[in-house]
């Protein structure tokens, strides 16, 4: 015997939606052999329900026979075509986004943002950097700020991964200085703490730091016996590794 | 097997028989591609948009994992009894389908 189980709204949704869709794909089949087919253009349901709350989430109870006193719960869905579901829906993750599920957030944090409709890193950060939102007036200040401004970073870094070019060694006043050229090397200028750099272990001075190069200085002589192995972290999330030789 | 049994199974049986999934339902009340043809005249007609208001019978399983599935059927039970079905409410407005 099946039980009448509470259900939350969106889980319902999900399955009227997908049995109109299944019924539509009937009918898109019938009209590839009949000249006149029919299409819902929009329908309502008018639900006998018991809605409970349990402190946190909504959910629903279907009325069952002989109940009385149930709520009248009505839903009103309109029909879209292709075109108008790609304006109006969100786009999926795309393979350089993550969801917010994915990163160790509070759970308070979580469920704020997607009260938000923030659903991913890029969500985020097209709220706060592209649109300006101050998320502490709309959250209560709820969100720990450090934690959400690490997030936008880590987010930028994946969006823009270090390409080292071309390294060269070359002398400037008697000092040889290996220079790396490339592309979204410093992507955070704001933060004095990095580049840090050490070769086999031993800190390496940084002569200049910019977004597309590096100059480190190197004692070349000291390659001569053996490659050395260098390591440069231009920020908290990305780390350059390169073995030298001479 | 023991009585009881059988009758529970068979009432479970019942029970899904009366109720096809939503999708059925919804295709069944939109089939009326029939054109209405008189011979005589040689003119057809067809029908444009259909208002369907009707009570429903609905069966809303939830799993244990929370995913929900609809079953549905007209009023399976016209005379008042003690017990009756608790009837829903289904409006669809039909409209024919010209980009097919």
């Amino acid at each position: 015997m099946t039980t009448n189980r509470p259900w939350h709204l969106n889980t319902f949704l999900d399955a009227l939606i997908y049995e109109l869709d299944r019924a539509q794909d009937t009918l898109s089949v019938k009209g590839a052999n009949r000249k006149l087919t029919y299409m819902v253009k929009d329908m309502s349901l008018d639900l006998q329900l018991f809605p409970e709350f349990d402190g946190e989430n909504v959910h629903f109870t279907t009325a069952k026979p002989g109940e009385t006193g149930a709520s009248k719960i009505t839903f009103q869905l309109g029909s879209i075509r292709d075109h108008q579901i790609q304006e109006i829906a969100k786009d999926p993750l795309s393979h350089d986004d993550i969801s917010i599920d994915e990163i160790d957030l509070p759970k308070e944090a979580n469920k704020t943002l997607k009260k938000l409709g923030i659903y991913s890193t890029k969500d985020l950060q097209r709220t706060i950097e592209e649109k300006g939102i101050d998320l502490d007036a709309h959250t209560g200040e709820t969100l720990d700020r450090e934690h959400l401004s690490h997030i936008l970073d880590r987010e930028r870094r994946r969006q823009n991964s270090p390409v080292v070019s071309h390294a060269r060694f070359f002398r400037q006043n008697g000092r040889s200085i290996l220079r790396l050229e490339g592309q979204n090397l410093m992507i955070y200028p704001e933060n004095r703490e990095f580049p840090v750099a050490v070769l086999d272990g031993v800190k390496v001075p940084i002569q200049t730091a910019s977004e597309t190069q590096l100059q480190l200085l190197i004692d070349r002589d000291r390659l001569k016996t053996q490659p050395g192995k260098l390591e440069v972290a231009l920020d908290r999330y990305a780390i350059i590794t390169l073995t030298l030789k001479t | 097997m023991n009585t009881n049994d059988s009758k529970t199974n068979n009432s479970n049986i019942n029970l899904h028989a009366l109720h096809s999934p939503f999708a059925e339902v919804v295709e069944q009340l939109t089939g009326w591609e029939d054109l209405l043809e008189d011979p005589d005249s040689n003119s057809t007609m067809h029908v444009e948009s259909i208002d369907i208001k009707m009570p429903l019978e609905l069966q809303v399983n939830a799993d244990e994992s929370g995913e929900v599935s609809i079953g549905g059927s007209a009023p399976t039970q016209t005379i008042e009894t003690t017990v009756m079905p608790v009837f829903h409410r289904l409006k669809l407005h039909l409209t024919i389908d010209r980009d097919h």
